[in-house]
């Protein structure tokens, strides 16, 4: 399968909030929607999940404009919130209900996923008993209890301890391998560098980057050479224009504009004592503050 | 549509189930019971116990008819033993402050002067008991002076009760005991209203403050979760309604046979089953027509505590509705055209034409006009609380304001 947004806009009153927005996003693969807050993520969603119609631009599903009665999706809101005092079994089944699950179907996802996620003791407890990790835990259950084709995630780990976010990490690879189709929103760029192919940045309603994530970290490699060695003081002291300690044991080379990559590196390994030697590549970190800023 | 039946049966199970309508349709019938049985009950427990209870009333009198005096107020006053009394006027009223005796009359030789001794605010709190005395003294006084005159004692009879018969005839539709049952049925149309307004009220903030709203909203069609609120709702409302009366009906028709003179018994039997039928149909048509405002304005908020101001209006409006139809009731008079009007103004009329369809002769045509009226604009309201449910469910942050609002609802989503 395949999901194409297609010159999507959409205006409120006056106000354009989403600017031409196209991406496609293919089975068993993640794509990153990344931005900072007001960026027009959320109205993406949204627009995605029919809540919002858009001034133009279409969703389309292996090329044609998306059946929602064919398909399903799934979505963890970043605002998370379920019924507090009802009991959990009752509004896991009732949510995917809404989605046209039938009780049987839905109760046994319900005890598969329960028990992934180490919650089945608490099937019959009210919401609110709960703590607020477990209770993200059973909102991921709701946003996947229907077997979704689509999967969103928006900011799916914050506010988890370690341990609750190895466990949806194991949730959301789990998806990726069972080839559905994974939209992720969130500010956590390691997260997102782990799980998602492709990445967009959003600025104000506006694609900033777009493309392979491994292709737009090299493309933004830095002209630095991170270095290695035990005498990280020794080279800083022989080159201290050039050179910079970046922490214990590691330092950073700065290479001059038309300085040659290959023989700098070989001619540093021949001079020092150097454990390893590579290019110091940017983060998506870095690569995020310096386009949705 | 399977998505409003699958909010519907959710909805009515989580009320149905819900302590507080288990709680409340419990003490409802608790209390109805109560109205019929405790009396009764009372009454036959007094039966089984001794007959200390029996009040006493003490007479000490120089007066010659002592025996006609103490006879006479045994008949006014059957659940007292009236007994004469030789002891001194503070003994006796020793006996009022021992609780010996309820009461204590102490009346001179031709009852001129006739003094009432009781322990805390008796000619307040007992006035049977003192309008009774002071009538027999009166009549025994009036036919001693009417003997000194020489008339025979058939005379007397005739002067003391004149032969003339007055006629009570009630004129309106249903008679006295219908202003009883309308001041009940209106007040439970006014607490069903906003019982189960408010239950959609809270349902509706609970899903939005919870943020459950966030899923939902992705989930389901708005128009199929207010829907599917508001009518499980007033079906749980419809249904707690319909046991009370069925149990209410039972209840006089156990009562009847035990105690067919029980007052309670007349007033209810006396209820034409229209009356029922129509609060059953003003109950569901005033229901929808709040519960959809309800649900409109509770859409809007974000945090519970801004709820009473965003509700406000909605408030005025059903406590207006429930002053002016119980000054309709108070006055007797619910056809001025005030009334008239408000018989017809939609978030009125479920109300005010119920009354009047009690108390006044309002024809089976106006009345059905009123439910038309209703009924279309019942539709319009909904449309209208549709649109701002759907826009408000989603606004988050500062509560918008009218102006706002509308234009929010009828700006193309």
């Amino acid at each position: 399968m395949k999901l194409e947004i297609k010159n999507l806009t959409k205006k409120f009153g006056d106000k354009k909030v989403l600017k031409d927005l196209s991406f496609t996003v293919e089975s068993g693969k993640a794509f990153g929607l990344l931005g900072r807050n007001g960026a027009g993520k959320t109205t993406t969603i949204r627009i995605l999940m029919q809540v919002f119609q858009p001034t133009s631009g279409k969703v389309l599903l292996d090329g044609k404009p998306i059946d929602y009665s064919k398909v399903s999706l799934g979505y963890l809101p970043e605002e998370r919130g379920l019924y507090p005092n009802d009991k959990i079994v009752d509004q896991l089944i009732y949510l995917a209900a809404l989605k046209g699950v039938d009780k049987k179907t839905a109760a046994a996802s319900i005890d598969y996923w329960l028990d992934f996620l180490q919650m089945t003791d608490y099937k019959n407890a009210k919401l609110k008993t709960l703590s607020k990790g477990n209770q993200q835990k059973i909102q991921l259950i709701s946003c996947i209890v229907h077997n979704p084709d689509i999967v969103i995630f928006d900011e799916p780990f914050s506010g988890l301890d370690p341990v609750n976010s190895q466990l949806l990490e194991d949730v959301v690879c789990e998806q990726i391998k069972r080839g559905k189709i994974v939209l992720f929103s969130s500010h956590q760029m390691d997260y997102v560098s782990e799980f998602c192919d492709d990445i967009l940045i959003l600025k104000e309603g506006e694609i900033k980057l777009q493309g392979n994530l491994r292709q737009i970290l090299k493309n933004h490699r830095k002209n630095k050479l991170l270095v290695k060695s035990d005498e990280v003081e020794k080279i800083h002291a022989a080159l201290p224009e050039q050179t910079e300690i970046l922490r214990e044991g590691e330092l950073v080379y700065r290479l001059k504009k038309d300085e040659d990559r290959a023989k700098t590196m070989s001619d540093l390994i021949k001079k020092y004592p150097i454990d390893q030697i590579g290019d110091l590549e940017s983060t998506l970190k870095d690569i995020f503050i310096e386009y949705a800023e | 549509m399977q998505q409003f039946f699958t909010v519907f049966k959710y909805e009515f199970k989580k009320i149905v189930l819900s302590k507080g309508y288990l709680i409340s349709t419990g003490i409802m019938a608790i209390i109805l019971a109560s109205v019929f049985f405790l009396p009764q009950l009372i009454s036959d427990l007094k039966l089984f116990g001794s007959s200390d209870n029996t009040p006493v009333a003490l007479i000490k009198t120089d007066y010659a008819k002592s025996e006609t005096l103490v006879q006479t107020i045994h008949v006014a006053l059957p659940d007292y033993e009236v007994k004469l009394t030789d002891k001194s006027t503070e003994e006796a009223k020793q006996e009022v402050i021992n609780d010996k005796a309820k009461f204590f009359i102490e009346a001179n030789h031709d009852l001129t002067e006739v003094t009432e001794y009781s322990k805390i605010g008796f000619s307040e709190a007992s006035t049977r008991e003192v309008q009774s005395i002071d009538t027999i003294v009166k009549n025994l006084r009036q036919s001693d002076l009417l003997a000194e005159q020489n008339l025979t004692p058939s005379a007397i009879a005739k002067v003391l009760n004149p032969d003339v018969k007055i006629n009570l005839e009630t004129v309106n539709k249903n008679g006295a005991a219908s202003v009883i049952y309308t001041f009940v049925l209106i007040y439970a149309l006014y607490m069903a209203i906003t019982f189960y307004g408010s239950h959609v009220m809270n349902s509706v903030v609970t899903e939005k403050t919870s943020r459950a709203m966030e899923v939902l909203a992705t989930s389901v069609k708005p128009n199929a979760l207010l829907f599917g609120k508001i009518i499980s709702t007033s079906l749980a409302g419809l249904i707690q309604i319909a046991a009370i009366i069925i149990e209410a009906f039972i209840c006089v028709k156990i009562s009847s046979a035990n105690n067919p003179d029980f007052p309670v018994n007349q007033i209810i039997s006396n209820i034409p089953t229209q009356i029922l039928v129509y609060m059953l149909i003003f109950f569901l048509l005033g229901f929808l027509i709040y519960s959809f405002l309800y649900g409109a304005f509770a859409s809007t908020v974000s945090k519970i505590d801004e709820l009473s101001s965003a509700i406000m209006p909605v408030q005025i409006i059903i406590v207006f509705t429930f002053i002016a139809t119980m000054s309709a009731i108070n006055s007797g008079n619910a056809d001025t055209p005030f009334n008239v009007f408000l018989s017809y103004f939609p978030f009125t009329a479920p109300m005010m034409m119920f009354t009047r369809a009690i108390i006044s002769n309002v024809s089976t045509l106006e009345i059905i006009l009123s439910i038309l009226v209703l009924i279309v604009s019942t539709y319009f309201i909904g449309w209208l609380s549709a649109r701002i449910y759907r826009v408000g469910i989603l606004m988050y942050g500062e509560k918008p304001n009218f102006i706002k609002l509308m234009g929010a609802i009828f700006k193309k989503q």
